[in-house]
């Protein structure tokens, strides 16, 4: 029985054997090296690489149900490539528009 | 004939090659005029036009290529070499999938490419500011 479920799975049209398995499998690459990047001191993040990964994982979401074969690989790693992007926006937003007024108000 | 595809063609009827008949010029304007506000009706409703997602995922997609032709003016220092080369390996997977996904994609397909060569070229960029391809690393003394 475990076979059988292995080859379905081995055998899907969005299987292992394809590059609709590969392709978006990779993409975890980017919400990982993002992950990797949430380290990194907020003045090296960059706003319009993280406003395309964010945009990109809102709008990948979508599309990755209307495509053939229906992809929920590509679905979840565009969800989680929004929420790394949304996670760097709001810590390079943070660093550079509030913690500058917090040192303003410190300094008054 | 709307007055706009009128004007258009009039306007074209002074551009190029000489008139022999010059009706028959603009009329053949007109008729190119009026063929390419078809085919563009047709890209507009077409299955994978503006109307569809099949469009605006890879314009999003696109983000990622203006992204780093900004980053291109900005110190190697700003780079992140683990966003690059993850960008560069997606894009070489991706320009596959675009061609076989259905429906085929080449909107994604010319995203995905010109992203691999804007990412390859920041990854060199990053590399040579690192030291990796020979240059020197910024703040430290050549030995040779």
């Amino acid at each position: 029985m475990a076979t059988s479920k292995f080859q379905a799975l081995w055998n899907h049209p969005a299987g292992p054997k394809t590059i609709h398995f590969w392709a978006p499998t990779f993409k975890w690459g980017i919400s990982i090296a993002n992950i990797a990047d949430s380290t990194k001191p907020p003045e090296k993040v960059s706003y319009p690489q993280q406003i395309a990964v964010t945009a990109t994982g809102v709008i990948w979401s979508r599309y990755s149900t209307v495509i053939t074969p229906k992809n929920w690989n590509l679905f979840s790693v565009n969800v989680a490539m929004a929420a790394t992007g949304i996670y760097q926006l709001t810590r390079k937003i943070r660093h550079d528009y509030f913690s500058e007024e917090q040192a303003a108000v410190a300094k008054e | 004939m709307l007055p706009v595809e009128v004007t258009w063609a009039a306007l074209c009827s002074f551009s190029t090659a000489p008139r022999t008949n010059p009706r028959l010029f603009v009329q053949i304007q007109e008729v190119k005029v009026a063929d390419s506000m078809a085919s563009f009706k047709a890209f507009l409703n077409s299955p994978v036009g503006p109307k569809t997602t099949h469009f605006w995922g890879p314009v999003a997609n696109w983000g990622f290529v203006i992204a780093g032709l900004v980053d291109m003016q900005k110190p190697p220092e700003m780079i992140s070499g683990n966003m690059t080369g993850a960008m560069c390996i997606y894009s070489g997977l991706f320009m596959r999938f675009a061609w076989m996904v259905q429906p085929r994609n080449y909107l994604l397909l010319a995203c995905h490419a010109s992203n691999e060569s804007v990412q390859l070229y920041q990854l060199s960029r990053w590399a040579k500011g690192q030291g990796y391809l020979g240059g020197e690393k910024k703040g430290e003394a050549s030995s040779q």
